[in-house]
């Protein structure tokens, strides 16, 4: 049970893992058999800025995929930062009720998060602004076991999905670098397993700074808050 | 060279992300290191709530009977302040031998039936006529020997309307002064017997039976609890639970349940 909770959790982030190393890989081995033509152009070319026309033949569209740190939930807020904290629902109450008794016979594993995985497409409309939806899951894992004997007698898990339409301003546009702020609003909902209950809202995260590094595929870092994180880091493609 | 940055950027990238996953991986505590016997605990609360409430209000009657016998003004004055100092005493002009105890969150109304609570005979019943309480209710000590009395708690009119309340047939209670002087002391009420506690909302109640093993002493100059010891039987939604508590002093208490043990400060 221990081997599956740590490849449920750690899954994510090992197929992102395995799947950049052999991108990178296989884009670091790409150049040689570029054309000496591409290569050329590109030396000779003036650096690229905001109101170029150049951007209207480069690619248009953009897929990325990241992990997030401490993601925003309705429920616990930003996970890992004093959110989700649920130790206080099992305190002792004053009185004795039949749901007190109950609640206070079980115990509740420290639960875990392997972050904010976000799936965004985008679609440029002008050198600097881009538009698009992210796709967001979070997921909360814990169990709650029987004080006496510690078996496992349910799981508390909490998965948050929101599908988010966004918009994308690129600050500075270079080759290979670029810079970039975002904002995502849109429809969130967040699960619970331990009473099959679920609650929606209007998630929002917003992307402070973002840096980006490469042409077609690139990985990129960010600095935000919200639902996709407040620290990122991922890859993704233009095409 | 630049799809070699490229490339090492995208690593980079993979690595931090898989960091920050590893960061953000354990997000609270979980229970910690709950206590076991905090079911024995919360036991006890509803026990220790009903104890509390009979004493306190055992412990008004007998500060009244002394207010009602005080020789001078004097003498009733240094009463009231022992047993009274933020509360009004008032007899009901309309019925003699009825005494309103008036404070800022309630009115206790005590019937006396005219005698004093050492009389062969008394029997002195009270209602709270505000506050959280259900005026028909009238729990009444009843003197069956020199400061000896059984006290006995009826149960509400409407049960489902409570969220915590007791009952108590003949609940044994013995009166003294700490220190043994009437002019000087406090209340030392010594509570034997057993009870019944019920809480819960509407209809899903958990009822406790309590035996009280070792008698329970409450002193009013501590405001609390010196000593004694509890049998709590519980049942709710067909399940039972037990434990015992003991008090240890007014603020401490230990408790057993279910082959755990613990010393609780409430």
């Amino acid at each position: 049970m221990i081997l599956r909770n740590i490849i449920r959790r750690a899954l994510p982030a090992l197929l992102l893992a395995a799947g950049i190393i052999a991108a990178g890989t296989a884009a670091a081995r790409q150049p040689a058999e570029a054309s000496p033509r591409r290569a050329d152009t590109q030396r000779n070319a003036p650096r690229r800025t905001v109101g170029d026309d150049t951007w209207r033949t480069e690619p248009r569209h953009d897929l990325s995929l990241k992990v997030g740190a401490f993601p925003f939930t309705l429920t616990n807020g930003h996970l890992g930062l004093g959110g989700g904290n649920g130790t206080a629902w099992f305190y002792p109450g004053i009185f004795a009720t039949p749901d007190a008794m109950q609640f206070v016979k079980v115990r509740r594993s420290p639960r875990t998060t392997a972050g904010g995985l976000t799936l965004a497409y985008t679609y440029r409309v002008t050198q600097a602004l881009a538009v698009g939806v992210a796709f967001t899951y979070t997921g909360l894992y814990g169990d709650v076991t029987d004080a006496r004997n510690g078996r496992r007698i349910a799981t508390d898990n909490v998965t948050t999905l929101s599908a988010a339409p966004m918009l994308r301003l690129q600050w500075l546009n270079r080759p290979i670098v670029r810079c970039y702020s975002a904002l995502a609003i849109g429809p969130a909902v967040d699960m619970r397993s331990i009473d099959d209950s679920s609650e929606a809202y209007i998630g929002l995260s917003g992307t402070i700074v973002g840096v980006s590094v490469g042409r077609r595929l690139y990985g990129f870092a960010e600095v935000g808050a919200g639902m996709q994180g407040i620290f990122s880091a991922g890859i993704g493609y233009r095409f | 060279m630049k799809d070699r940055i490229i490339a090492a950027a995208m690593r980079l990238a993979v690595i931090v992300a898989a960091g920050l996953a590893a960061v953000a991986c354990r997000v609270d505590k979980g229970s910690g290191d709950f206590d076991y016997t905090s079911a024995g605990y919360m036991l006890f609360n509803n026990a220790n709530d009903a104890l509390q409430e009979f004493s306190k209000a055992i412990d008004r009657m007998q500060g009244l009977d002394l207010y009602i016998g005080a020789a001078d003004d004097a003498t009733r004055e240094a009463i009231r302040n022992r047993f009274f100092h933020d509360k009004r005493i008032v007899p009901d002009a309309q019925n003699e031998g009825i005494w309103l105890i008036i404070s800022e969150s309630a009115t206790m109304e005590i019937d006396t039936g005219r005698k004093r609570l050492g009389d062969e005979g008394a029997a002195w019943s009270y209602a709270y006529l505000n506050g959280k309480y259900d005026g028909s209710r009238r729990p009444t000590l009843r003197r069956t020997a020199p400061d000896t009395y059984t006290f006995n708690v009826p149960a509400p009119s409407d049960p489902n309307g409570e969220f915590i309340y007791a009952e108590a047939d003949n609940l044994g209670v013995r009166l003294t002064f700490e220190p043994d002087d009437p002019l000087e002391g406090y209340s030392a009420i010594s509570l034997s017997g057993r009870f019944t506690s019920v809480c819960g909302y509407g209809y899903d109640k958990l009822v406790l039976e309590v035996e009280i093993r070792d008698d329970v002493t409450y002193s009013a100059r501590m405001s609390g609890m010196t000593g004694g010891t509890l049998q709590l039987d519980a049942t709710s939604r067909g399940s039972t639970d037990k434990a015992t508590a003991r008090y240890l002093t007014p603020h401490t208490v230990d408790i057993e349940y279910e082959g755990s043990a613990s010393t609780w400060i409430y």
